[in-house]
């Protein structure tokens, strides 16, 4: 017997009586819920959008939204967090300048060098830093929900909208990106 | 202070980002977006309490109108009870009831009699007699002449100082003069007929004086 599901239900059970609590305005339920998942949703706006101010417009429409329309959340397609996710997606790349469609088909760049041998630490996390904030949208995010905020791909699938095959073949393709950025970043400093 | 790694460049690219995402996890929206947040959902909360009283306040409009309508169906019922049968039952009944209902009684009396100039004609009720009232009538008095005749009945007389019952008794008993002359009625004996109305729970409702017509010979 596997009680995951069963935790899943309840845990379910529990956040949409939060939410019709929230949604009659009880003050504790929405306590609960923001220090619940307003520090995920931030983090993934900020490092989407790289600005404080939009990460913080973002979890305020964000709540807003789950405020006034509670309902929109349906426990039976999946749990609340993956919901905020979506919701926060939409709103961010609202935010996010319009880009050229990218090729999820192309070739892959080859990277021999380190770009991190000899850096510190400060300097190491502002190159990525930079070179996470200059990938384009879709590469990013797909950077931001594994490799930063430790997501499985078939979560990070359901956020996106897209299928998990997508979600590797991006993710390969954005951390090859990221060496190559750094690396041409680091010849330019050296 | 240099702190290099060396080795493999996708390794070296996955412990960075590690750092990187302990750099920025602990990241907190401001305190203004909670605020904000917060006044929103009071704002909602005093909406739906502010919903639940005019709610709360219609209901009890409607449960006082609803009471109203009763009390007022009560005092002007469509039609008088039907009348069982003359009979005197032992023992005066007016001092069964309380002085402040007469006294209530005769207040109404006198506003009411005032605008009816002369009592409703009521043709008697052919209907067929209870049994059980039937024999405690033919028990306690034998049936007259007043069946082939006519009855007039004085208005009802309410006691208003008691809520309504939902079921009555009718009782037909007698009063003396001194109380008919209260209510404005003149009896040529010591009594005069009456009907008194008993609710549920035992106390006076209303009144009513009863004169029997002598059947006219043509």
């Amino acid at each position: 017997m596997n009680p995951e599901p069963k935790a899943n239900e309840s845990g379910r059970a529990e956040e949409m009586k939060l939410l019709k609590r929230l949604q009659a305005g009880d003050e504790r339920a929405f306590d609960t819920l923001y220090s619940r998942h307003m520090p995920p949703v931030y983090r993934y706006a900020l490092r989407m959008t790289g600005s404080q101010s939009d990460a913080d417009d973002v979890v305020q429409e964000l709540f807003l939204a789950l405020i006034q329309n509670a309902r929109g959340y349906d426990p039976e397609r999946g749990e609340l967090r993956s919901y905020l996710y979506g919701l926060a997606r939409r709103l961010i790349l609202r935010r996010l300048p319009s880009e050229a469609p990218v090729n999820d088909d192309a070739p892959e760049l080859a990277v021999e060098d380190d770009p991190f041998e000899r850096l510190d630490l400060e300097q190491r996390l502002e190159l990525v830093r930079t070179a996470v904030a200059a990938l384009p949208a879709c590469y990013r995010e797909v950077v931001v929900l594994c490799d930063l905020e430790e997501m499985s791909y078939a979560d990070a699938a359901v956020t996106m909208g897209c299928g998990v095959g997508t979600v590797r073949s991006r993710l390969h393709r954005a951390r090859a990106m990221l060496l190559s950025r750094m690396e041409r970043w680091k010849c330019r400093t050296a | 202070m240099q702190d290099g790694m060396k080795g493999n460049p996708e390794e070296s690219l996955r412990r960075a980002l590690a750092e990187f995402a302990v750099e920025t996890g602990s990241g907190e929206a401001s305190y203004r977006v909670r605020q904000t947040l917060r006044r929103e959902v009071r704002a909602r909360a005093y909406r739906r309490w502010v919903f639940a009283s005019l709610a709360a306040a219609a209901a009890l409009a409607a449960i006082v109108f609803g009471v109203s309508t009763r009390s007022a169906q009560h005092v002007a019922p469509p039609s008088a009870p039907a009348i069982a049968g003359e009979g005197r039952i032992p023992g005066n009944l007016s001092a069964a009831l309380p002085s402040k209902a007469l006294d209530a009684g005769s207040q109404t009396a006198s506003t009411q009699t005032a605008g009816a100039a002369a009592p409703p004609v009521v043709a008697r009720a052919l209907r067929r007699p209870r049994p059980a009232l039937a024999a405690d009538s033919r028990k306690l008095d034998a049936p007259g002449d007043w069946r082939k005749g006519e009855i007039v009945l004085s208005p009802w007389y309410y006691n208003t100082a008691l809520p309504p019952s939902a079921r009555s008794v009718l009782v037909r008993s007698e009063v003396d003069a001194r109380t008919a002359m209260r209510f404005g009625v003149l009896s040529a004996g010591d009594t005069a007929p009456v009907e008194i109305l008993f609710g549920e729970d035992g106390l006076p409702r209303a009144m009513r004086f009863v004169r029997h017509l002598p059947t006219q010979k043509n």
